[in-house]
């Protein structure tokens, strides 16, 4: 689907009405994906996903180019949208749009968080009570806040970061409730006709957390 | 003194000669591990002692292998997730790695079951990148009439 609808991508209707055509969808089966074309393939390419990069092996086997070449003089105007949106303006606009949901708490709804811990990530919301095995830190009682934070979100939008969010942006915050230690784990191995054996019983330790809050502050830039 | 729980009622280690030690406690370890077994494996420590180091061993393994068998489930339902969406799951994890989004697959999973929405704006970001910076657009150049929008390419 790549090339084709790189080309014409706006003209969506241009796309749909020529993957209809047989004709067309067998040539563009070389380099259009296996689920739009499969009924037409030939058995070979049934059970087989073509990669990128094998496609770029056939177009190369003749030493030429066999591209489709889509003209903007072929696009009909009055169906098709051409106005552009620059990336800077779209951004503008979604920034607007997610700080007008902040402003109104009741839109927001249930914020939830993407954290990491001890290198290991975990979807949280508030009120939810994480593990954490292994060495940590704090001590019961203390109230920490969660700075790797990779995403958060609510009821109609998501911020990604790439891959952190600032720490001015969100707030995420927890408190150690409890520590204790994992079940008994058995570590025990042999070797036989070879007088090896190790027995060891292994308990990690284990500290609970409470997520308290997870704030947004409005996005800067709007 | 009386005490009156059963607490002295168990058996305690007597007193042996230092080469003759008393295995009862050994032993109980033993069948303890093999309570659940089927046969005669249960009872009879001779028979029950092989199976239960085996138990044991199987036990410390498994350990390490339900690590790798849930990395496999995770890809097993991100494939599955991304084909909901019509979008393939490598094209899909490269276009976020290349991008710096730094969820792993589990965290993805969960995103895909518990927030459908948020996945699916994911898979429409990978789409738009793989649009953008697709790999036939490493050695052609561009056909004529390209619209770029939505995010530049970051490279």
């Amino acid at each position: 689907m790549s090339i084709l609808a790189r080309s014409i991508f706006r003209a969506g209707e241009a796309v749909n009405g020529l993957l209809h055509l047989m004709p067309a969808a067998l040539h563009a089966g070389h380099i259009t994906c296996k689920t739009i074309v499969r009924p037409f393939c030939v058995a070979s390419c049934m059970n087989k996903y073509v990669r990128p990069i094998d496609q770029m092996k056939y177009k190369h086997k003749d030493g030429k180019f066999q591209l489709p070449t889509w003209r903007i003089d072929n696009l009909d105007p009055d169906t098709t949208d051409l106005t552009v949106v620059s990336p800077q303006q779209r951004t503008q606009e979604l920034t607007q749009r997610v700080n007008t949901a902040l402003e109104n708490r009741e839109d927001v709804g249930r914020l939830f968080a993407v954290v990491q811990v001890t290198g290991l990530q975990r979807k949280v919301t508030t009120e939810d009570i994480l593990v954490i095995s292994g060495t940590f830190h704090p001590n019961i009682g203390d109230k920490i806040r969660l700075e790797k934070v990779l995403m958060a979100g609510g009821k109609n939008f998501t911020l990604v970061g790439r891959p952190l969010l600032s720490r001015d942006l969100v707030k995420v915050e927890a408190t150690v409730i409890e520590k204790t230690l994992s079940h008994v784990k058995v570590k025990f191995n042999y070797i036989r006709r070879k007088r090896y054996r190790k027995f060891k019983l292994l308990q990690t330790p284990n500290t609970m957390l409470v997520i308290n809050s997870i704030e947004l502050n409005p996005l800067p830039g709007s | 003194m009386v005490f009156l729980t059963s607490f002295l009622a168990r058996r305690l280690p007597l007193p042996r000669a230092p080469d003759k030690q008393d295995n009862f406690w050994r032993k109980s370890m033993w069948l303890r591990i093999s309570s659940k077994f089927y046969g005669r494996k249960r009872n009879c420590f001779g028979l029950a002692i092989v199976p239960g180091w085996r138990a044991l061993r199987y036990a410390t393994r498994a350990r390490k292998l339900k690590k790798e068998n849930m990395k496999n489930l995770w890809e097993i339902r991100l494939n599955a997730a991304c084909n909901e969406h019509g979008m393939d799951y490598h094209t899909f994890m490269t276009s976020l790695t290349q991008a710096d989004i730094g969820l792993n697959r589990k965290v993805l999973t969960d995103l895909a079951i518990y927030e459908p929405r948020t996945f699916q704006s994911l898979v429409q970001f990978a789409k738009q990148r793989q649009l953008e910076v697709g790999l036939e657009s490493l050695t052609i150049d561009s056909p004529h009439g390209i619209f770029h929008r939505g995010l530049p390419n970051k490279s």
